[in-house]
């Protein structure tokens, strides 16, 4: 038993230190921000696939779930759809502006849930939206809106504010998306080594997939770099390096932003070079950047909680 | 620990449970348990050798001798779909895929397209630049409506 408490103890001080709920309230506005007006779906593309297929070719496990309850002619119409589409919208807005927080934020997720798994319900399905949209479904589960909101403006004109600075619930979900990245690029590092071998690092293996995202894409720069041998040897070695490695971050929090900045840097290259559109992971990176791990966040962290209640300094590693 | 905080501790220990499901049930090159993925995109490696790509595209001609490319979404479907159900048939002479194809363009446009080409070309990396052979042209013809 006094082994379980341990564990139980150090548990609760990774997922649940005291911190200030600024930096969830901060995570919530740049998340929801990006989604709505950076990289929200089109509807043209929701649309044409609805209106010129006339069943679903590969429906994902949300889609499934819906046509249990109703079949695909009454929910999947035009009308209907675009009904989820702009609620989805809305709902962004509020929990953009922090009204509703919890319900708006749950209504956005949801309606991620269904749009993007509607779109890879047509034997097409990609991965870039994955972690960011189990992101957003977290953000409803925390107090997302506790502070920038008008939900605390309210508050505290009702008189109602009561503490709320800070809390022991504000760290998990960006603690959470911490491990989930690092476990997703471990995932892709370790399949590259798995399935293609050292020979990932050949120099051919990157010239060829840039070469061959750039003639598609129109990008210059991944032509020259697919003519530059040694430059994709040391591509290859640096994304296995990055991929395989990014979890020691959960380890080493020092050095964390470094491994944020790097993988920010990293999408950012694969979109200028090839093409590749990880909008997500680079706002999950930079989220990570500016509410988890920067020293700001610390010293802001530091300030708040020592002035409401002495208590241990978030950021622990993870327990070992 | 609270009762709440028992509550997210489930909540945790379930996502990053789940994202051992696709692991420990692995379908291949593209998982489908969308959100919770494995993948395996740009997983292989290429052997030394040259460095090629090969772009193919769908272009539809009117009577008229106007000319639209048929992209995947004109032709309403995924990318990945227009490769292996019409680029990669049309690209071996299937004449019925082509048949298909043009029954639902055709469905959706006031002035029905005629001809359907499959063009394309190969692009090789050399030092000095791209390198791009163009594959002979596949053509197909719409066949007549079925007297009523």
């Amino acid at each position: 038993m006094p082994d379980l408490t341990r564990w139980l103890d150090r548990w609760n001080r990774y997922w649940f230190p005291p911190a200030s709920t600024l930096n969830l309230a901060g995570a919530r506005i740049v998340a929801v921000a990006a989604q709505l007006f950076w990289f929200f779906p089109a509807w043209s593309h929701q649309i044409n696939l609805l209106t010129k297929n006339e069943r679903f070719l590969d429906p994902q496990p949300i889609i499934r779930v819906v046509t249990l309850l109703a079949p695909r002619e009454v929910i999947f119409t035009p009308q209907v759809w675009a009904v989820v589409y702009w609620g989805t919208f809305v709902a962004g807005l509020l929990a953009l502006v922090g009204l509703f927080t919890r319900t708006s934020l749950f209504v956005l997720a949801l309606g991620m849930w269904l749009l993007v798994g509607h779109a890879y319900s047509y034997a097409d399905v990609h991965h870039h939206e994955a972690l960011f949209v189990i992101f957003l479904m977290l953000l409803p589960l925390a107090p997302a809106g506790d502070r920038l909101s008008l939900d605390a403006l309210l508050r505290r004109r009702r008189g109602t504010e009561g503490d709320r600075d800070t809390s022991t619930m504000a760290m998990w979900p960006l603690k959470l998306l911490h491990v989930l990245l690092s476990l997703t690029y471990f995932s892709t590092g370790i399949t590259k080594l798995l399935s293609g071998g050292l020979q990932w690092m050949n120099g051919y293996t990157v010239a060829t997939y840039t070469f061959g995202d750039a003639i598609q894409r129109h990008r210059p720069l991944g032509i020259w770099i697919a003519q530059h041998h040694t430059l994709c040897v040391l591509l290859g070695i640096g994304t296995i390096a990055f991929e395989t490695f990014y979890f020691l971050s959960l380890f080493l929090p020092r050095l964390a932003p470094l491994f944020f900045l790097s993988g920010i840097l990293f999408h950012f290259g694969l979109w200028l070079s090839a093409g590749q559109p990880f909008y997500e992971h680079m706002v999950m990176n930079a989220i990570l950047l500016l509410f988890l791990g920067s020293r700001w966040r610390r010293t802001a962290d530091a300030g708040t909680v020592l002035r409401r209640r002495p208590a241990p300094l978030a950021g622990t590693p993870l327990p070992t | 620990m609270t009762r709440k905080q028992a509550l997210i501790s489930a909540v945790i220990v379930l996502v990053i449970g789940l994202h051992a499901l696709p692991v420990l049930s692995y379908q291949g090159h593209r998982q489908t348990r969308w959100p919770f993925l494995a993948w395996a995109m740009y997983a292989a490696s290429i052997p030394p050798g040259p460095i090629t790509t090969n772009q193919r595209r769908i272009v539809g001609v009117t009577a008229a001798g106007d000319s639209t490319e048929l992209t995947y979404a004109v032709i309403g479907v995924s990318g990945p779909a227009l490769t292996k159900s019409y680029l990669r048939p049309l690209a071996t002479g299937d004449s019925a895929v082509a048949q298909s194809l043009f029954s639902r363009v055709n469905a959706r446009r006031h002035v029905p397209l005629e001809i359907i080409r499959l063009e394309g070309e190969r692009a090789t990396l050399t030092d000095t630049g791209v390198v791009v052979e163009r594959y002979p042209t596949i053509t197909y013809h719409r066949a007549a409506p079925a007297p009523r």
